[in-house]
């Protein structure tokens, strides 16, 4: 294993995975965000409230506030991500409040600001890795479902203060008229739309395909999501198709399938057409 | 002598109460305008660029990622980002359900500022004006994730 400072990071010790590297089915993945830059440092979990103040409860409050990581230099690193969708890192970092550890993740900088987004942690520099997936699983005891249920799956729709906010506020936070003239607009903006042939390469990332799969499809955020860059056009319309029709439903269709919901079968047919064409 | 000893004393039991944290810095007390939003799509661009990413286009993901506990920020107009760490008396910082019902408004707060390694963090003391959503952004990109829109 070879370990370098790398020029961007002077505070941060990051650890090159090379060949030999034992934990290499481990290492956090790029997900094609801004400014990323993967890493692996030791440092020391804290209550950064408590780090900036003084005010200091016991195990770092217990779930209800922000920790960050104090590497070897001293540097407070805030993480503000971990390994699920739309979910922090709190839950993932409370079992270790205080203790050192060796995060993995990846930070991204963007407009003076810079986060780290946790993918694995272990206690030390030898404890046992485990991924920074612990929120669903949190989620799924305090709301009363199995950590596999298709709600726990979708935590973020099933959420008792997401639904009261939404139902409150509405979806743009601007009231339920305001949403109801939106999404007429909207459908009145979708039929103006398929008047023009699509473009695969911008439907990529209009519908969101990029978000998860990378920029070309070439770099998934997950290393349970394919690589799509290079794939046949002809598998890559099938498996959408079935995908939106239900007729396939095994695997993380469930993440898929909302997002694909209103994709014209037009589109479908572009967008493959465009990773086809992407080298791999 | 006696009251070097008692200094001595006290910065001692100061120490051992607060741990490392005996040098905890002061902070600066401030009033700031901004939007309250979500750091990891904005800092990541990981849903396209500052208007997919703030007001009410991405209200709806707003909610779902302060819900799941990323931190709020509150992002002013010369787009400054101040993390929040408190709201009030309460120091819940994930999924606080007063931050919550704030996603997307932009509000002029009052609280305490302090500033660690290029991050500044924010503890609101109190609203002093909500202004409610100012930064109709649907009406630029639609709602960004699309998938945030319900099943039709």
């Amino acid at each position: 294993m070879k370990i370098i400072k790398l020029p961007l990071l002077p505070q941060i010790t990051v650890l090159l995975i090379s060949a030999a590297f034992v934990d290499s089915a481990l290492a956090a993945k790029g997900w094609g965000v801004t400014g990323e830059e993967i890493a692996r440092f030791d440092a020391k979990v804290v209550d950064i409230l408590c780090e900036l103040s003084g005010d200091c409860p016991e195990n770092c409050g217990g779930g209800k506030r922000q920790l960050g990581l104090i590497d070897s230099e001293g540097k407070l690193i805030l993480v503000g991500k971990n390994k699920s969708p739309f979910s922090g890192a709190a839950v993932e970092l409370l079992p270790f409040c205080g203790k050192q550890v060796t995060a993995d993740g990846l930070f991204t900088e963007n407009r003076g600001v810079r986060l780290f987004a946790l993918q694995f942690v272990r206690e030390g520099s030898d404890g046992k890795w485990r991924g920074a997936t612990r929120f669903v699983n949190d989620w799924a005891e305090r709301n009363g479902f199995a950590a596999d249920s298709a709600e726990a799956k979708q935590w973020f729709r099933n959420d008792p203060n997401v639904i009261r906010i939404i139902e409150r506020d509405g979806l743009l936070g601007l009231g339920k008229e305001a949403d109801k003239e939106f999404l007429a607009g909207m459908g009145m903006a979708a039929s103006a739309q398929t008047a023009s042939a699509p473009n695969g390469q911008a439907l990529f990332g209009q519908r969101l395909c990029s978000t998860c799969h990378g920029p070309e499809g070439k770099a998934p955020i997950q290393s349970t999501y394919p690589k799509l860059a290079g794939q046949n056009k002809e598998y890559l319309v099938q498996q959408i198709t079935d995908i939106q029709s239900g007729a396939r439903n095994n695997g993380l269709t469930a993440v898929m399938k909302p997002i694909v919901q209103k994709v014209t079968a037009e589109e479908i047919e572009a967008i493959s057409e465009y990773l086809s064409s992407v080298p791999r | 002598m006696i009251l070097s000893k008692l200094c001595g004393a006290a910065i001692i039991a100061s120490m051992t109460v607060f741990g490392t944290h005996a040098f905890a810095a002061n902070g600066e007390r401030i009033q700031v305008t901004g939007e309250f939003m979500d750091t990891w799509c904005y800092t990541s661009q990981v849903m396209g660029g500052a208007d997919s990413v703030l007001g009410s286009a991405h209200h709806v993901c707003a909610v779902w990622c302060a819900a799941g506990g990323i931190p709020v920020g509150l992002r002013t107009d010369d787009d400054k980002i101040y993390m929040i760490l408190k709201f009030g008396d309460d120091d819940t910082s994930v999924a606080n359900l007063g931050v919550l019902d704030l996603q997307s408004k932009s509000a002029t707060v009052d609280g305490t500022l302090y500033e660690r390694d290029g991050i500044n963090y924010l503890l609101i003391d109190e609203i002093i004006d909500d202004h409610g959503i100012v930064n109709r952004t649907h009406e630029i990109t639609g709602v960004i994730p699309p998938f945030a829109l319900p099943k039709q």
